[in-house]
């Protein structure tokens, strides 16, 4: 999977939570309408899988557990009371099961990396990060991507999902304290230790 | 200890690097073809989160034949034994039913009444004490209860009774 440059999509597209339409698709769901749960999947398979991939690196393994995650809420709906937002709930679920089958796994890790979209070759962040390193910008991305997610594979599942769900994903730390269950102060005191780590570990890029 | 999004220069860097994860992608048409995938396998295990106990329970017994002819032998035995312990149980009724008479006249085989002039009838003898009382289980045997006495049939008597063959 790893070595082609995928055709260019947007990268982590935010789709937007809308609490009313989702409280309506599940309800139709909880009846039965399997409709109205395939229009919930599409409206979240991204950022579950996203979350997933970035947990694992490993994108079968992100897959299965991303099925498995919906699978497990389209069961579970009845118990949905409507407390929190179906996204968080959901995002709970996905982060349970990948906890539990990062557990089972027991710290092996093996890494089966997606491809880098075309826009990561113009992103003038990255950009500035990797020119001096290689001549050939889709190789220098190449092996950055390979370094970056060892490092990520290093942390602990804790820090490495603060990591993932903040600056990966755009969530904030009161969202973040709700998936997880703790105070925003917790998420942002383990984001600090996380990112100390990262900063170790990809010391040859950290200037 | 910085805590806040306001990042010194080395996490600035490391929040960068991490924009690597956001260009990564699943193979094309990974997001196309998920929720079928996913709809595809809720159907097929039949999860659906609406159907009562009762309607799971079916589909599955309409999944499994064998689990549903267990399901219906244990009925049927339970059926079964239940009528066995209605039938073996005391009835309310046992003291005054004069039934069984008819019980055993029904018993007689069909040939046997054709015979005719070989058949006697059933003798009923009304004795008055417990001293003649017969091996045949009594007719009346609470001759004395409340029902008798509101139904002024406190002066029956055990009776016995016997049923010629031939």
């Amino acid at each position: 999977m790893k070595g082609s440059v995928a055709a260019a999509q947007p990268s982590m597209p935010k789709p937007s939570v809308d609490p009313a339409g989702d409280r309506d698709l599940v309800e139709r769901a909880r009846r039965g309408d399997l409709g109205a749960y395939d229009e919930l999947v599409r409206r979240y398979q991204e950022r579950i899988y996203a979350t997933v991939y970035h947990m694992t690196s490993n994108h079968e393994d992100a897959s299965d557990l991303a099925q498995e995650t919906f699978i497990k809420a389209y069961q579970a709906l009845r118990s949905f009371k409507g407390e929190s937002g179906f996204f968080t709930w959901l995002y709970r679920i996905a982060v349970n099961r990948t906890l539990n089958f990062l557990k089972q796994r027991g710290g092996r890790t093996l890494l089966s990396l997606n491809d880098l979209d075309s826009n990561a070759e113009h992103d003038p962040e990255l950009v500035g990060l990797i020119s001096d390193k290689n001549p050939r910008r889709d190789a220098a991305l190449a092996e950055l991507q390979e370094k970056l997610n060892a490092a990520l594979q290093k942390l602990s599942e804790s820090h490495r999902l603060v990591v993932t769900l903040h600056d990966i994903q755009g969530l904030s730390h009161e969202e973040i304290g709700r998936i997880l269950d703790c105070n925003p102060g917790t998420v942002r005191s383990r984001l600090f230790y996380a990112r100390q780590q990262l900063q170790a570990y990809l010391a040859d890029y950290v200037k | 200890m910085q805590l806040h999004d306001d990042l010194p220069d080395g996490f600035e860097t490391v929040r960068k690097l991490l924009r690597v994860k956001q260009h990564e992608i699943p193979p094309p048409g990974f997001y196309r073809d998920f929720p079928s995938r996913v709809i595809a396998r809720i159907d097929a295990e039949g999860l659906h989160p609406g159907r009562s106990w009762w309607q799971r329970f079916v589909d599955d017994l309409a999944l499994r034949p064998a689990t549903a002819a267990a399901y219906g032998f244990c009925m049927a035995s339970l059926l079964f034994l239940g009528a066995r312990m209605v039938e073996s149980s005391p009835s309310p009724w046992e003291g005054i039913a004069s039934v069984d008479y008819y019980r055993w006249s029904a018993a007689v085989p069909a040939e046997t009444v054709a015979a005719g002039p070989r058949l006697q009838p059933a003798t009923f003898e009304f004795v008055a004490g417990e001293a003649n009382a017969s091996s045949v289980a009594p007719l009346w045997n609470r001759p004395t209860s409340r029902f008798h006495t509101t139904m002024g049939l406190e002066n029956l008597h055990r009776a016995s009774y016997s049923v010629p063959y031939r």
